[in-house]
């Protein structure tokens, strides 16, 4: 106990009431390092909720023929809409700087938001799943027959378009009470409009996983204590900055605490 | 909302050590009361008592109407204010202030709307999501004091709150809590070593020395009128001069005399009973720094006494001066204007009120007159 009790007893800096509030990078890290341990439990909560689909994917995958096992094993994956969901609720609230109460919070998102984070997922992930096993096939296909280009590239766009509106409809979703559809437009606009912060976010997180995948398994101490929510903290925080310049404005916005 | 009665209360530790002795106090609804003392005087174990972390060894303690001597301290409706905050620093300030709701199974909104509430009042809305190491020491003393009312208690508890912070906070704080006690309207029991913090905060003072209760008076009667030395001693800073003087009778006029000075009591002072069984005997005479002057004008008036003295040390305070002084081989201290011209090693005359004096028994230390 004396050997903590000056480190805790002894006064901070303070925080003055009107200091200049951090932006950009400063913000983000700050954020991040205040909320690091709730970002861990985050983490372990978010795969207790999605052990069920993970565990259900690993089972298809060993039961279907090698050609389909990688698309067998993301299958179950697009049902994790309503726990993305809650996640975004939670890293919403970081990123916002208010109060969180993790189990309340998260399930009480989970509850309330599971038919919409359910079907948001399920268009999301599910076209997500869908283009990229498309990409893939008319990859192979386009190797001898140049005309699939067009295809190719179209499916190329709607898995980009679908991967920067991700960044968006969950926060939404967790966040504000709008329509799906608005939902959906929003997200839509947003991707293009913040299409800067938006590929950085995506960039950051791709590094992250390639170099995760690289050195797996040393890397699964980083996962499975950290990964999937950091990723979740990196994207809203990004996805925050046009929420906030763009949708969330005055009275007007129905926002959920 | 509630009173506070302690009735016969004894705190004994074992090896026969007796930390508080017979302490009996009525603590009416809605009063900051204020105990104070030096170090070791029982204070703190009193509050604790009252809080229920100490056992009370004799007596009886009523919070309202219900005896809560064997009542667990979560169960006593009170709410206490630490002098090192003991936040919990793994938590937010907004998770340090719900915490006590949150054991009690409040409902989450309203767990916020309370907390929300209380960090209004106290201004701290912008620090609900830091950590307390991030934050000063009086906005760390702040979020105790919103841990402590977000419970709504009917008692609230505070062990010297202002001790751990530097002078100019200090001052800062007590304006804060005394408005915060006027706005909750609830039982304040406030414990400080400090007397300017008591005089300052105080409805009432209850004064205690040694386990024992030495005075419970309002700010200004205990200034005024103290009930013996060491309440006199302990009020008022700088500390009341004490001079050993021998009343002695002039006709029919009284005098302290000392050396070859006296000085007159005049008959408004006490009734002549009072003072008769004291003539050619001992006494103390107490004098605040206040009501000693060196100002002509004070020289002539008739029921002040002049003695003269040698400065030993001015002290420059800014708005007055303290004139260290030394008469009769007694060091006393005179707090007079700032325009006044004397210096170390001037010899003065200085002029005692003689409406001001105390006169204190040397034996029982008690007061003779006020």
């Amino acid at each position: 106990m004396g050997f903590f009790k000056d480190r805790y007893s002894r006064p901070g800096p303070g925080i003055p009431k009107d200091a200049p509030k951090k932006k950009g990078l400063a913000l983000y890290f700050e954020i991040l390092w205040r909320e690091l341990l709730e970002l861990v439990k985050l983490n372990f909560l978010f795969l207790l909720f999605a052990l069920p689909m993970i565990i259900i994917g690993i089972v298809l995958a060993l039961s279907v023929p090698p050609g389909f096992k990688l698309f067998s094993f993301f299958v179950p994956l697009i049902f994790l809409g309503p726990v993305v969901t809650a996640m975004a609720k939670i890293t919403s609230k970081m990123v916002r700087d208010t109060n969180h109460f993790l189990w309340w919070d998260f399930w009480g998102c989970f509850k309330a938001d599971f038919k919409k984070g359910l079907i948001t997922g399920l268009i999301v992930f599910g076209g997500m799943l869908l283009s990229a096993s498309a990409l893939g096939i008319y990859w192979k296909i386009l190797q001898e027959n140049k005309l699939l280009v067009v295809p190719f590239a179209i499916v190329t766009t709607i898995f980009f378009v679908l991967l920067l509106m991700s960044l968006y409809v969950f926060p939404m979703v967790s966040t504000i009470d709008l329509p799906i559809k608005l939902v959906f437009k929003n997200s839509f606009i947003l991707s293009f409009v913040c299409l800067g912060y938006n590929i950085l976010a995506l960039l950051i997180v791709a590094i992250i996983a390639v170099l995760l995948l690289l050195f797996f398994p040393v890397t699964t101490f980083l996962v499975v204590p950290f990964f999937f929510s950091w990723a979740n903290f990196t994207t809203t925080f990004c996805a925050f900055h046009g929420l906030n310049k763009y949708v969330i404005q005055g009275e007007d916005t129905l926002e959920k605490e | 909302m509630a009173s506070i009665s302690l009735k016969n209360i004894y705190k004994v530790y074992s090896g026969d050590v007796t930390a508080v002795h017979d302490f009996n106090l009525e603590i009416e609804d809605k009063e900051f009361i204020i105990l104070v003392g030096p170090s070791g005087c029982g204070k703190s174990t009193t509050l604790r008592m009252i809080a229920g972390l100490e056992e009370i060894t004799k007596g009886e303690l009523y919070i309202g109407d219900r005896l809560v001597n064997d009542v667990a301290p979560k169960d006593r409706d009170i709410a206490m204010v630490f002098q090192n905050y003991a936040l919990y620093p793994h938590m937010t300030v907004f998770k340090n202030m719900a915490f006590g709701l949150q054991l009690r199974k409040t409902p989450k909104e309203e767990i916020k709307k309370k907390v929300e509430e209380a960090a209004k009042i106290l201004d701290i809305e912008h620090l609900l999501n830091r950590k307390p190491k991030a934050l000063s020491g009086g906005q760390r003393q702040r979020v105790a004091l919103g841990r402590a009312m977000v419970r709504n208690p009917a008692v609230f508890l505070l062990d010297e709150p202002l001790s751990n912070l530097d002078a100019k906070l200090r001052t800062q704080m007590r304006s804060e809590i005394t408005k915060l006690h006027k706005r909750l309207g609830t039982t304040f029991v406030y414990v400080t070593h400090d007397q300017t913090e008591a005089m300052t905060m105080g409805d009432r003072i209850v004064v205690m020395k040694d386990g024992f209760i030495q005075q419970v008076d309002t700010p200004q009667k205990l200034y005024d009128e103290p009930s013996n030395m060491f309440v006199a001693g302990f009020i008022g800073s700088p500390q009341m001069n004490f001079l050993p003087v021998t009343i002695q009778k002039d006709g029919d006029q009284f005098v302290a005399k000392f050396g070859d000075s006296s000085i007159k009591i005049p008959k408004t002072k006490a009734p002549e009973e009072v003072l008769a069984p004291y003539v050619g005997k001992e006494v103390i005479l107490g004098i605040r720094p206040e009501n000693l002057h060196d100002e002509e004008v004070y020289m002539g008036i008739d029921t002040n006494s002049t003695i003269e003295c040698t400065v030993d040390l001015a002290e420059l305070m800014g708005s007055e001066i303290y004139l260290y002084f030394t008469t009769n081989g007694t060091k006393m201290i005179a707090r007079v204007p700032p325009r006044s011209s004397a210096k170390d090693g001037d010899t003065i005359k200085i002029a005692i009120d003689g409406t001001k004096i105390h006169l204190f028994d040397k034996e029982t230390e008690k007061t003779i007159c006020n």
